[in-house]
Formats: structure tokens, C-alpha cells, sequence
């Protein structure tokens, strides 16, 4: 929030906002509340001269939905009680064992690249997966919001907050990947005031080969040159 | 979290950017992993990381753009991540040739060309263990900020970098009261997790503010041109 009092209207401030919440009136700067996903950067850029810009300690519920999704430093205690806008996936998968040889997994990260997005609209664009009857990842905090985890139904009372990203997560069988590329397209098709980001998550062969990539370009898609890569130094070895 | 992944860029681009994630986890390997992670944290220094951090919440003290690594070292609590960002892929073989001797038993994630990382572990005697590969960008990417800026921005996962931050240090640049080099900086102190790449955005800055400047890539597509 902004200290009214203390602004000089100067609008140094404005830029910092990634999704442009911060407005400059006639004496003041102030922020749309409806656009605002609560991330904290305004507060942490420490560019206004008077430092104007408190951070509210605690946000009542709904509104700690925004902030809880958008602020890296902000724990999801109301939910999962985790950090971020999804799992730990593969980063340890080493230990874990959560992604299996003979499994890919498909995370969908809706808002990003810098865009953000309502519920009530993620709603709309994690229906079509729902439809193939995928498994949401349990732990995912995105998933905790989820009312009805089978249709991809959300709660009603989150359904106006507006998050700069949050993530769905779900595994398949590699045999069901133009499945989930029609998903994708029809997602893509609703999703008309956002973007979202896709990732493919899969374990290496034996033989140091990444499977389904081949797959997909016969597809007509293509994964990105660089990727994240678990180099598998961690113990305990999971049995995968 | 996949705040290191759909980097925006060239090949060329996304040669000098390689991003290191330490994981230790909740219920395997994270009780009494501070210790190790603190001398990992020395180890990224060592190999000359251009940016570095990790912890979170009451143990985030800043990247080290903004904050001393000492700080940073000293409030890193067990359950805390040690990430950071080489310029180089020479600087990544370095890093990963004492890693790997060092034998700390915590995942470690590299962010970079794939090629490039497996040629690595190919040389060192790594075999990878799993892969995330971006499948890009989809819905109404008419959103999205021209490719450079975007290229700049998504150096910062979790979208901490405001595109509008971009545009005004280009114009401070422009108009001669700010240097790259100090644009670069600026740019990074928004990203928590320290994996935004200040040499890059360097790079970028200079692109984007030079004569004649014409877009170079088109992100705005399904799946990635190669």
C-alpha cells in the first residue's frame, strides 16, 4: 500500500510493477487493487524517495491467495505450507523418485511470462486436462484451491484473486502425449487475457537419451534448446 | 517450481547464461544440510558466479547484487537452497569438476542449452538423471514485451522483473544518466532467488540501445525455433 501522506507523486515507482498496477493520479501514485497480485516488489525496490510503500504483514483470506502466488518470500501456510506456485517436481527428483522411467510429466505454468491471471480464469484454461481425467498434483498449492480436483472446479471465494503465476502439475503415460497436446491447444484458445508457459518433465534412459522428445516433434512441437537438468548427485538414490 | 526454466533467447544468448540449483529435501537429505550448503555458496564465489543466493522468508537476506555474500552465508538456515548463475560454460565445467569431487550427496539442477550441460557431464562422468525442456509459450502471446525485453525479463522466473523496469532504464541509458553496466544491476535486484543474469541483461541493454535495433527473436510461438 501506499502512504498517501508521504507520497510526493513523483511516479518513480510506476515502472517496478510487472503487471502496470501502480497509476499515477494528480498528487499521488496509487494502486489498482484489482490489478495489484500483491508480489512485494514495490516494497522491496526501495525506489520511492519518501518510502511510502508499507507492506501489509498479514492479508485477510481471500486476498493472501495473491500474494502467497506472486511473492517467492511469502510461505503458502493457509494451504500446502510450502513456498512458490508449485512443487519441488524434478529438482530432487534423484531422491525423490517422484517422475518414473516410463512416465512424463506436465506442469503448465498460467500467467507466465509476466502476464498473471484471475482463478476464475485458470479455471477455464485447466479445464480441458480435466477433461482427459488427469490426476492434479496433490501437493500443488494451485490444487488445494481446487474445490472439485476431478473438473478443475475452484472455489468460489478465490475465484476473483489474480495471481502473477500459478502452476497445475500432472503425470501421463507417454502414449497419451497428443492427448495432452490437444489440451494444450484448446487451453491456448481460452486462454484470450493471459499466456502460459509449458514444461515437460521426463526421467533419462539408461543410455543417457531424454525419451519423448522424438514424440513430440512428430507432433509438430518442439521443446526448448535449453532445459533443467538434474544431474542426480543427491542420496539417497530413489529407486526409479 | 520451475522458476529457472522458459528462459527466452537465442542460442547464442542462452550460451552465456547457466543457472545452478542445490536442493536439499524435506524428509531425505535436508537435516544438517546448511553446513554443506554454506560452503556451496563459497564454491559458487570460488568459480566466479555472477549472481548468487537462496534463502527464503526471514533468512532472505538479497542476492549479491545488492547484499554481501557473508550476509547471505551467514543467515542460510537448513532447508534453504543455494542457486546461482555462471556467464560462462567454462565456468560451469569448473564448478562441476569440484562438485562432483566433493561429493555433497544434494540434488543439483543445472538451467542451460541442454547440449552444452550434457557435453559436460558427458567429459566429467555424469550421467543425468531427469530433464524439464520448455514446450514455450502459449495463449494470447500478444501480451508478451518484443523479444529482447522478453529475453530480459524471463531471466527472472518468477516474473519479479517488470518489462515497464526494462523500457525505463533504457530510456535512463538513452539519455545518458545511467551506465549498462549499472542497468544490468539494477535489473537483477527484483529476483529473490538471485538467478537473474546481470552480465546478460548487459549484453541485452546493449542490443537494445544500440542504432538501428530491430527485434531479433519471435517468442510468440508454440514450442521454441531451434
Amino acid at each position: 500500500m501506499i502512504d498517501k501522506e508521504l507520497c510526493i507523486g513523483c511516479g518513480d515507482c510506476l515502472p517496478v510493477c510487472p503487471v502496470k498496477a501502480i497509476g499515477l493520479e494528480t498528487e499521488y501514485a496509487e494502486i489498482n487493487e484489482e490489478m495489484c497480485v500483491e508480489c512485494g516488489v514495490c516494497y522491496r525496490a526501495k525506489r520511492c524517495p519518501v518510502e511510502a510503500f508499507k507492506q501489509a504483514p498479514d492479508l485477510p483470506w481471500p486476498r493472501i491467495v495473491r500474494r502467497v502466488f506472486s511473492d517467492p518470500n511469502a510461505p503458502h501456510s493457509a494451504t500446502t505450507g510450502g513456498w512458490g506456485r508449485g512443487t519441488a517436481e524434478m529438482k530432487s527428483n534423484d531422491v525423490t523418485g517422484r517422475y518414473k522411467r516410463g512416465m512424463v510429466g506436465i506442469a503448465v505454468e498460467i500467467g507466465r511470462p509476466g502476464v498473471g491471471e484471475t482463478i476464475r480464469n485458470i479455471e477455464k484454461i485447466a479445464a480441458p486436462f480435466a477433461r482427459l481425467g488427469v490426476e492434479f498434483e496433490p501437493l500443488n498449492p494451485l490444487t488445494s484451491l481446487m474445490e472439485d480436483t476431478k473438473k478443475a472446479i475452484f472455489k468460489e471465494d478465490v475465484k476473483n484473486e489474480r495471481v502473477l503465476s500459478a502452476i497445475i502439475e500432472f503425470l501421463i503415460e507417454p502414449s497419451r502425449l497428443a492427448e495432452v497436446v490437444g489440451a494444450l491447444e484448446e487451453s491456448s484458445a481460452a486462454a484470450t487475457e493471459t499466456v502460459f508457459s509449458v514444461a515437460m518433465i521426463n526421467r533419462v534412459n539408461p543410455d543417457g537419451a531424454v525419451p519423448n522428445i522424438d514424440a513430440l516433434e512428430k507432433l509438430g512441437y518442439r521443446a526448448s534448446p535449453n532445459a533443467k537438468v538434474n544431474l542426480g548427485l543427491g542420496r539417497p538414490k530413489a529407486e526409479v | 517450481m520451475t522458476h529457472s526454466l522458459h528462459r527466452a533467447g537465442t542460442i547464442e544468448d542462452l550460451g552465456c547464461d547457466y543457472v545452478i540449483i542445490i536442493r536439499a529435501e524435506k524428509g531425505y537429505n535436508q537435516e544438517g544440510s546448511a553446513g554443506k550448503c554454506k560452503e556451496l555458496l563459497r564454491l559458487f564465489q570460488k568459480h566466479d558466479a555472477v549472481n548468487i543466493t537462496g534463502a527464503r522468508g526471514t533468512n532472505y537476506k538479497g542476492n549479491v547484487l545488492e547484499t554481501s555474500l557473508d550476509s547471505i552465508v551467514e543467515a542460510f538456515k537448513d532447508g534453504n537452497s543455494p542457486y546461482c548463475v555462471f556467464d560462462t560454460k567454462e565456468k560451469l565445467e569448473s564448478f562441476l569438476v569440484e562438485l562432483k569431487e566433493k561429493d555433497f550427496g544434494l540434488s543439483v539442477v543445472v538451467s542451460g542449452l541442454y547440449d552444452s550441460i550434457r557435453s559436460i557431464c558427458d567429459k566429467i562422468g555424469i550421467v543425468p538423471h531427469t530433464t524439464n525442456h520448455s514446450l514455450g509459450v502459449w495463449g494470447n502471446t500478444s501480451l508478451l514485451p518484443d523479444g529482447p525485453v522478453l529475453e530480459i525479463t524471463t531471466m527472472c522466473g518468477h516474473g519479479m522483473v517488470s518489462r515497464y523496469l526494462v523500457d525505463d532504464l533504457i530510456e535512463k541509458i538513452r539519455a545518458g544518466s545511467l551506465s549498462i553496466e549499472k542497468a544490468g544491476i539494477e535489473l537483477g535486484k527484483p529476483c529473490l532467488c538471485g538467478l537473474f543474469n546481470p552480465k546478460r541483461a548487459e549484453m541485452l541493454l546493449r542490443k537494445l540501445t544500440a542504432d538501428g535495433n530491430k527485434e531479433r527473436v519471435n517468442t510468440g510461438v508454440k514450442g521454441w525455433a531451434l
